[in-house]
């Protein structure tokens, strides 16, 4: 199947392959790294941007969006993409926004004053604050977009490198966290999980249980990694995660996503693993960068599944015909079993989500497929 | 003063019933625009009486004190901004217009962000009749398949009125009596209901009735959804029932319509509203958009701070 080739029209002929090669690896996993993924969409956005031949920043929008559209609709549970293009779109809008009011563009006094006065770090969102303000009037369509190309690439670049330190400012803060002679319980295979165990490694001594999360089997090579840098590590069924809850202090794990009610997605067995927790009274700790960050709420929990191939669960030469062999890849884990979620920027509480939502996404970009 | 806030009050809700919250920031308004005073801090007090005069009456709506605050805060804000008192003054006369207009569209925007937490297929429990469940219901039905199970809500008996309106857009409808909640809830995917005043907690007041049907939601472990504005965002912090605010009307307790009356010695209370804990809540739909009930104390802090 072929990228919607008309909601391509806009943009350059480079982009446009580029979008089709990315969209070809995300279709054969052959990028499935979250930070990967966020990485390679920031670059293509930087590439939009750099070639937008539009005039006016609304343009300049719509084509973004239209680029995001064509990912993420080719893989719509890649989150991160989404997450990525609406950075993005809220870089664009706060260039937008500094330019207009040092250029003098928005006229009285009292109206330019507030954009700065009002907010009080409550980020773009509405707020009860503002219900008497001025209705916000940056007006995309008369903004060029030369003045503000070069300041948007370089907040690009910018996010691209944070991009990069997500792991490491999460796993600055596993000594807050895991304290000596603790025992705590993983499954699955994150690399943000492993960094921040490692991290905890040089200061304390401690016992890490991995779970192997049949069927991938991800969590063997978690515990083969945590064992080669020197922690002690066992390794454990996933059947046998309840009984080993009691002598666990806490569950750290990955997250594939952060949802806006700070639920999150993550590597099924998940839910699982917080309902043992919850039951043993256990913290149950979930490690995501902010690119996880994703402004969507979930009515239906298998809107986001991915049925992975169920070759590891029943062989085709095993003769058991109309078996059926469902592998979904993810589980969703709801709120209220999540106690704190470490992010690059710091740990907060899932009730807290909201607030970083408004301060990293324009509420007009968290459905990117409504203009 | 205070009497003509409180007279201009009554005109403006017998023209417009359906908003208690437009027409006290309405009332508010003209206050600004009529005021005799001609400094920054005249107009102040003359907006804290007049919030004060409309606190007093039990039609105003509960969240009467963070709305006149909301007012004079922007006094104050306007006045360290524009030096020149009468322009200051009219501009907040056109903003507290806008304001009312704005309050006006907000069912419609809650309805869109809330719209999409209904699932095709599913069924919806409601309570009472609330303006903006039945426009967020209504937006929902514009695309999707679902029903509605509606709580009669004693004493009033509104459920009948959202019925009634939700049958006329083609949803289908089950009525059920208050009682038989915990009966239905099973065949229920969420809990949605509208609510009189959030309070800083994140908790609301709303008909009563509505306190028992969360807790049951909660038990059953489905989602228990509030649609409100935030203009109903209230100051106040009730710990118990106690401190829910007292309705003036006194009824005749439901049970005893059409019968014998009661025997004298016999104490009837039948309060109209009731108080349901954050705890229960799942998510707020506001125009705000889609908060927590923590998301909400943040915003009344963040006002009163």
């Amino acid at each position: 199947m072929a990228v919607d080739e008309e909601s391509l029209a806009g943009l350059s002929p480079a982009v446009q392959q580029e979008i089709g090669r990315f969209i070809a690896k995300l279709r054969r996993r052959q990028i499935s790294s979250s930070q990967d993924v966020a990485r390679k969409t920031l670059e293509i956005m930087r590439l939009t941007v750099a070639t937008a031949a539009s005039k006016d920043i609304s343009s300049l929008i719509e084509l973004i969006k239209a680029a995001g559209r064509a990912i993420v609709a080719s893989s719509p549970h890649e989150l991160t993409v989404g997450n990525m293009v609406r950075r993005v779109l809220q870089i664009v809008r706060e260039e937008t926004a500094d330019d207009g009011t040092k250029g003098g563009l928005s006229a009285p006094t009292v109206e330019g004053g507030e954009s700065t006065s009002a907010g009080g770090g409550g980020g773009s969102g509405p707020s009860l604050m503002k219900l008497l303000d001025a209705p916000d009037t940056t007006d995309y369509n008369r903004q060029p977009v030369k003045t503000v190309k070069s300041p948007i690439l370089e907040a690009i670049n910018e996010l691209i490198d944070e991009l990069s330190h997500v792991c490491s400012h999460i796993a600055e803060q596993a000594i807050e966290h895991i304290h000596a002679n603790e025992v705590i319980l993983t499954h699955g295979r994150d690399h943000a999980v492993e960094a921040f165990l490692k991290a905890a490694h040089k200061k304390r001594r401690f016992e890490v249980i991995v779970a192997e999360t049949a069927l991938s089997g991800a969590g063997r090579e978690t515990a083969v990694v945590l064992a080669d840098a020197g922690i002690s590590t066992t390794l454990i069924s996933d059947a046998a995660v309840f009984a080993m809850m009691a002598r666990v202090n806490k569950v750290i794990i990955g997250a594939h996503a952060v949802m806006a009610n700070g639920g999150l997605i993550a590597t099924a067995g998940s839910h699982l693993l917080a309902l043992a927790a919850q039951h043993a009274s256990v913290p149950f700790v979930a490690c995501a960068g902010l690119h996880k960050l994703t402004p969507i709420f979930l009515s239906n929990p298998e809107q986001f599944n991915v049925l992975l191939s169920p070759q590891p669960l029943l062989q085709y030469d095993e003769g058991l015909q109309g078996v059926h062999a469902p592998n979904p890849a993810f589980d969703l884990v709801p709120p209220e079993l999540v106690s704190l979620l470490v992010t690059n920027i710091g740990g907060n509480h899932p009730s807290y989500i909201y607030r970083l939502l408004s301060e990293y996404y324009h509420q007009e970009d968290h459905n990117l497929f409504v203009n | 003063m205070s009497r003509d806030v409180s007279a201009r009050y009554t005109q403006l809700l017998q023209a417009d019933p359906a908003s208690s919250s437009a027409a006290a920031i309405k009332a508010l308004t003209e206050i600004v625009s009529s005021s005799s005073s001609t400094t920054i801090m005249g107009l102040r007090d003359d907006l804290i009486h007049a919030g004060q005069a409309l606190g007093q009456r039990h039609d105003a709506p509960i969240s009467i004190a963070s709305l006149c605050e909301l007012f004079v805060r922007f006094v104050t804000r306007t006045a360290l901004e524009t030096r020149d008192f009468e322009a200051c003054r009219r501009l907040i006369g056109e903003r507290g217009e806008q304001f009312a207009l704005s309050v006006r569209e907000a069912p419609r925007k809650i309805a869109k962000l809330g719209a999409p937490f209904v699932n095709e297929g599913g069924a919806v429990m409601t309570l009472g009749y609330s303006r903006i469940v039945t426009a967020l219901l209504l937006e929902a039905a514009a695309t999707k398949h679902f029903s509605v199970i509606v709580a009669e809500s004693h004493p009033h008996g509104d459920g009948h009125r959202t019925a009634r309106e939700l049958l006329a857009a083609g949803v289908p409808v089950t009525m059920v009596e208050d009682a038989a909640v915990a009966y239905v809830i099973a065949r229920c995917q969420m809990t949605l209901v509208g609510a009189e005043a959030v309070a800083e907690s994140g908790g609301i007041i709303n008909k009563a009735g509505t306190l028992q049907m969360a807790i049951v939601a909660h038990v059953c472990k489905r989602p228990f959804y509030v649609a409100s504005e935030s203009t109903k965002f209230a100051r106040m912090f009730p710990l118990s029932q106690l401190d829910v605010p007292k309705t003036e009307q006194v009824r005749t307790h439901a049970a005893f319509v059409g019968q014998d009356p009661p025997p004298p010695q016999l104490v009837v209370e039948a309060p109209s509203r009731d108080y349901t804990p954050p705890c229960y809540i799942t998510m707020l739909f506001t125009d705000l958009g889609v908060l927590t009930p923590s998301a909400v104390s943040d915003e009344l802090i963040k006002l009163f701070d």
